[in-house]
């Protein structure tokens, strides 16, 4: 018999957009940690279109990781950039999901954070309902 | 607990392009600045509570794009 998934619902982030618009998007609260005793509360973007999790840079500043001890990696989306790798502990406290996985790290994004095909959506079921600005997770 | 998700009303222009502590409803706006670290030690020993978040530009649709960031 099927596993019946447990769904648990989110509203999309509103924020002010170009001419007075407001935008929608599927933002959700991540923690990060590594072994220290830092860890950052974080918001990010669930994003299907992006390969791993990328996080600004500044991030991993916070959790005292040293991008000269990461292996570099490239990033291309409109232009390229240089990141760097780092396996660190993510979490959905709300949904009790601990996982450590290698992120991204790159310098000046625009926003915070993506979370996106690689480790994430492996572990998570994901469902948008754009119409009713509402997504759904539940746990593999 | 509930969380706020609309941020229209408590992001304002002075918040664009920086870095923002918000309260861990989401409801309010602790401080910001455009370095993460700086803030978060400003924030102190309570730095691990807040929700951080990077404001992105109203006249902005976002599109993850890197071009931009080598100048």
């Amino acid at each position: 018999m099927a596993k019946r998934l447990k769904w648990k619902e989110y509203d999309y982030s509103v924020q002010s957009g170009p001419g007075n618009s407001w935008i929608y998007r599927p933002v959700l609260k991540i923690v990060v940690s590594t072994k220290s005793s830092e860890r950052v509360h974080v918001l990010a973007m669930i994003d299907s279109g992006t390969d791993s999790t990328v996080l600004d840079a500044s991030v991993a500043e916070s959790l005292n990781i040293d991008p000269r001890a990461c292996q570099k990696v490239r990033l291309g989306g409109i232009g390229t950039a240089e990141g760097f790798l780092s396996t660190i502990s993510l979490s959905v406290p709300d949904m009790d999901i601990e996982m450590n996985i290698p992120i991204v790290f790159a310098h000046h994004l625009p926003m915070e954070g993506l979370l996106g095909q690689r480790h994430f959506f492996q572990r998570l079921k994901i469902r948008f309902e754009k119409d009713i600005n509402k997504f759904y997770l539940a746990a593999i | 607990m509930k969380v706020n998700t609309n941020f229209t009303k408590i992001f304002k222009e002075i918040h664009q392009e920086k870095w923002v502590a918000l309260s861990e409803n989401q409801a309010k706006v602790i401080d910001f600045d455009a370095n993460l670290l700086r803030l978060r030690k400003r924030l102190g020993e309570r730095r691990n509570n807040y929700v951080y978040t990077k404001v992105l530009r109203f006249d902005t649709e976002y599109c993850f794009s890197l071009a931009w960031q080598n100048d």
